[in-house]
């Protein structure tokens, strides 16, 4: 059982903090000391997050615990207006969040985001357009490994995106941005607003990009799904870090789940 | 038969045109969510950059159709640069007003270097004409429309099959998710710009051809039919463009080889209005309409939030009101103005300003307040205008003022209703072009109804006022007519004030901030707007009215669209909604024209420039608008 401060950060397992938190010279991403505002709303205060090489983070919290400004920070759409922000051993100060994608990110928006009006394809290779330098060849066997990971694209190459269900348009959001070949996958809530089925379908395509070696930063809601595929998660409340740890640690808390993850997502 | 299918093929011809303007439109209303009101006069500028080129420096006509084409490209590039993609943070009015003041300074500017005359433009080929089965074509017609179709597949392919084109496709559709795919979509707005630019160059020159000549006022006609174009297929869809082009193109040179050609221009109008009411997401467009929105939203494009909101959190300046001591004071140095003015003429000026000032008011009524950004006034204000000056030539000498304007009040307000019938159920962006399509069918109507109207003569030796409750007295000195003016228009502020204040007001500014959540919470939106039309137009009869007696001739030229930008520019000026910045707006303004009288060429051009000023500087108007 822990004691629980208002804002102070708790660590589920304090012994291990420093194994944790501490950033290393391979850290995919480091945030340090960050605030962020909209206009004259706070939505982060001094948050530190770090994804290392290799890990899955997950980033939790109910409605604007500002975790999807979390992810937001990390591809650079917002701008700190303190402290540091570094992506793949670069700081991503000032850089458009275009230019964060080309360091090697792949993200999956929340809400899917696919484009409607193209097709299927398309989509996908939209995913693949900041590598649009590389044999067709490439691409096109990659499209199809693609299918393989995602079947239910399957035959459906020339179908309008905007006319597959939304558990389909997730899973065409994961394809689009594996065929990034990201060295970091930002996935923003992919379980919103799918089917029970899909959302089993969506965890096991993160398990699976996860067994391939991916590094994954991802903002969840229903925090018991994203403890299962985590590593580690941080668990935001109003703007602040209140919880962070091992994925299993948390998950195995029921004061942390009784205070933050509440009960019933978990039950 | 023979007439049928020729009549098609040179439809086709210039239905091409059209359907280049109509993909200037989807691209630049996909990527950057606006309808470009200066696409018209991109095609102005490019049509005379390649007459310059190549009569007056002698130029081979292909070299100079590129160069031009390659200047409007450019130009279309750094109005956005310089002019829009500033505006993209602030209220959403502002970029539209934006491409209106550019669209008139752009017009404006040609009259001024190549003059207002119409210019014969070479003809790349001679005047061969084949016969094709049963129809006849000329060899100008085949080149327009191979240099049309070469174009559009080009620009199909560029658009489906490179990883460019793809990225424009996708900012169009979704910039936040296309940037998370890595794409620029910053440098995609400003190749989209070029792309229109482009597309605007090709386009004049054709058009050159098509007429053989250019002349600097057809723009805005050029640009509305562009417009329907787009919109016939569907506003956002290429293919749409395309087809709705050729489909505009053939109905109109039916129209005009069977009707007369004084009816071209009318049934692309006619056709706007009637795609907006009754299909206005487009022959094409497949998504279920909005129920509230029409065709923007149909596209998903704009919100049914407020044209004066801000996309980004911003802080609102406070709108600056009048003190009651000022307002009493500015009223007497108004009612003794006769009394210590220089001279008449400056009585005549400001009298003629207090008239513009009640059109304003008319605007600002329906525009701010009710949201509903109206440039059709110059027709309904006309509308007033005719009614007094053909009753009181014609038919009632004598009549009381009371009841003319009464009566002009009135014809002015059923042609507000007729103008809001097809803006009330669209939003955004949309309305600007119903509205500008109802003013210029008045206009029309103006011209080509001749036994009423008496046609491009107009109506003059129009009598001065009678004024009933002082027993008949003729209103026939300068200063006579102003304080008339001055009544009237203290009158109407004490009205609209009133009007705006009360419930009426309130749920106008609930349908102008919020129309989802505004029929969400019963308030019957439409009504409400038809209603906000009803009483602008009202308020604009009233002043057409007194502007046919202070003029004492009036012709359709008097009712042109630029009085509708003027009138805009005059509202904006003094801040959207705000009933004493529509009043200084127009005294300031309409002395500003008069000062500046001397140079009277530059005259629209300097307001379109003002207008520009106040957009980028203080977008809500000199003294904020409610």
């Amino acid at each position: 059982m822990h004691q629980i401060d208002e804002w102070a950060v708790t660590d589920i397992e304090p012994d291990r903090r420093d194994a944790n938190e501490t950033p290393r010279a391979d850290d995919v991403v480091v945030i340090e000391g960050v605030d962020i505002y909209y206009g004259a709303v706070q939505a982060l205060f001094a948050v530190d997050l770090r994804v290392g090489a290799g890990e899955t983070v997950a980033v939790l919290g109910g409605n604007a615990s500002g975790k999807s400004t979390m992810i937001k920070t990390a591809l650079g759409m917002v701008q700190p207006r303190t402290g540091a922000v570094r992506v793949l051993g670069r700081p991503i100060a000032g850089l458009e969040p275009y230019r964060v994608i080309g360091l090697g990110v792949g993200s999956i928006p929340e809400g899917r985001r696919v484009f409607a009006e193209m097709s299927v394809r398309e989509n996908l290779l939209m995913g693949a357009f900041v590598r649009r330098q590389e044999a067709k060849a490439t691409l096109a066997r990659e499209i199809d490994e693609a299918i393989e990971l995602f079947p239910v694209l399957q035959g459906r190459m020339s179908q309008l995106a905007g006319t597959l269900s939304g558990g389909e348009q997730q899973m065409l959001a994961m394809a689009r941005a594996w065929m990034r070949k990201p060295r970091l996958l930002c996935i923003d809530e992919p379980s919103m607003g799918l089917s029970p089925l899909y959302v089993d379908r969506v965890y096991e395509a993160i398990a699976a990009l996860k067994a391939r070696g991916a590094t994954i930063l991802m903002v969840e809601q229903s925090a018991n799904r994203a403890l299962e595929v985590a590593d580690r998660a941080y668990v935001l409340r109003s703007g602040h870090v209140v919880v962070r740890g091992r994925a299993a640690a948390l998950a195995g808390d029921p004061a942390i789940r009784r205070a933050y993850l509440g009960e019933r997502a978990i039950a | 038969m023979t007439d049928l299918l020729s009549q098609i093929l040179n439809g086709l011809a210039i239905g091409n045109v059209y359907a280049m303007l109509a993909i200037g439109f989807v691209l630049v209303f996909g990527v950057a969510n606006l309808i470009n009101f200066a696409q018209g006069s991109l095609f102005v500028v490019g049509g005379y950059l390649a007459y310059t080129f190549a009569v007056l420096l002698g130029l081979p006509l292909a070299l100079a159709a590129s160069l031009a084409v390659a200047l409007t490209a450019l130009l279309g590039l750094g109005i956005d640069r310089a002019f829009l993609r500033p505006l993209e943070r602030g209220p959403r009015i502002a970029p539209l007003l934006a491409t209106l003041a550019i669209a008139v300074i752009l017009d404006e500017t040609v009259q001024l270097v190549w003059s207002p005359d119409t210019k014969p433009f070479p003809s790349p080929l001679a005047s061969t004409t084949w016969q094709l089965g049963n129809a006849y074509i000329s060899a100008v017609d085949l080149l327009i429309l191979g240099t049309g179709i070469a174009t559009i597949a080009t620009l199909t392919l560029f658009l489906s099959r490179t990883w460019i084109g793809r990225a424009v496709r996708a900012t169009a559709m979704d910039p936040e998710a296309a940037q998370q795919m890595g794409v620029n979509v910053a440098a995609m707005r400003s190749l989209t710009f070029g792309i229109a630019g482009l597309v605007g160059g090709i386009g004049g020159v054709l058009v050159g051809f098509y007429y053989q000549s250019i002349w600097p006022t057809m723009g805005i006609p050029l640009g509305i039919k562009g417009f329907t174009a787009a919109l016939l297929g569907g506003i956002g869809s290429i293919p749409g463009a395309i087809v709705g082009g050729l489909l505009l193109g053939v109905f109109e040179a039916l129209a005009s080889g069977y009707l007369g050609s004084i009816y071209r221009n009318l049934i692309a109008y006619v056709l706007l209005l009637l795609v907006l009411f009754l299909r206005p997401q487009g022959l094409f467009g497949s998504r279920g309409l909005d129920a509230l929105g029409g065709a923007q939203a149909a596209g998903g494009a704009v919100p049914t939030t407020s044209l004066m909101a801000s996309p980004f959190q911003t802080a609102e300046p406070p709108a600056i009101t009048t003190p009651w001591w000022l307002a009493a004071l500015l009223l007497a140095a108004a009612a003794t103005f006769p009394l210590w003015a220089p001279d008449s003429t400056w009585v005549h000026i400001l009298g003629l300003a207090l008239v513009y000032a009640i059109l304003a008011v008319s605007l600002t009524v329906v525009a701010g307040t009710a949201g509903q950004v109206s440039v059709g006034h110059a027709g309904i204000w006309g509308v007033g205008a005719y009614v007094a000056a053909i009753l009181t030539t014609r038919y009632w000498p004598g009549m009381p003022i009371e009841l003319t304007l009464l009566l002009a009040g009135s014809a002015g307000a059923l042609a507000g209703v007729l103008a809001g019938f097809f803006a009330a159920r669209l939003s955004g962006h949309v309305i600007v072009m119903a509205t500008l399509a109802a003013g210029l069918i008045l206009y029309s109507v103006m011209l080509v109804w001749i036994p009423v109207t008496r046609g491009p003569m107009g109506v003059f030796a129009i009598p001065p006022p009678v004024l009933g409750i002082l027993g008949g007295v003729e209103l026939w000195r300068t200063e006579q007519l102003y304080w008339l003016a001055l009544a009237v228009l203290a009158l109407v502020l004490l009205v609209a004030s009133r009007v705006i204040g009360s419930d009426v007001g309130r749920l106008w500014r609930a349908v102008r901030e919020d129309r989802l959540a505004a029929v969400a919470s019963g308030v019957p939106a439409i009504r409400y707007v038809l209603m906000a039309f009803a009483f602008s137009g009202f308020l604009a009869g009233v002043s057409g009215a007194l502007y046919a007696h202070f003029v004492t001739a009036i012709s359709p030229g008097s009712f042109l669209v630029l009085v509708s930008f003027q009138i805009l520019a005059i509202v904006v000026l003094g801040g959207l909604g705000n009933l004493t910045g529509a009043v200084l707006g127009a005294i300031v303004l309409i002395a500003v024209t008069e000062v500046l009288r001397g140079f009277g060429d530059y005259r629209m051009v300097t307001y379109g420039v003002i207008l520009l000023a106040v957009i980028m500087f203080r977008p809500r108007g000199l003294l904020g608008s409610r």
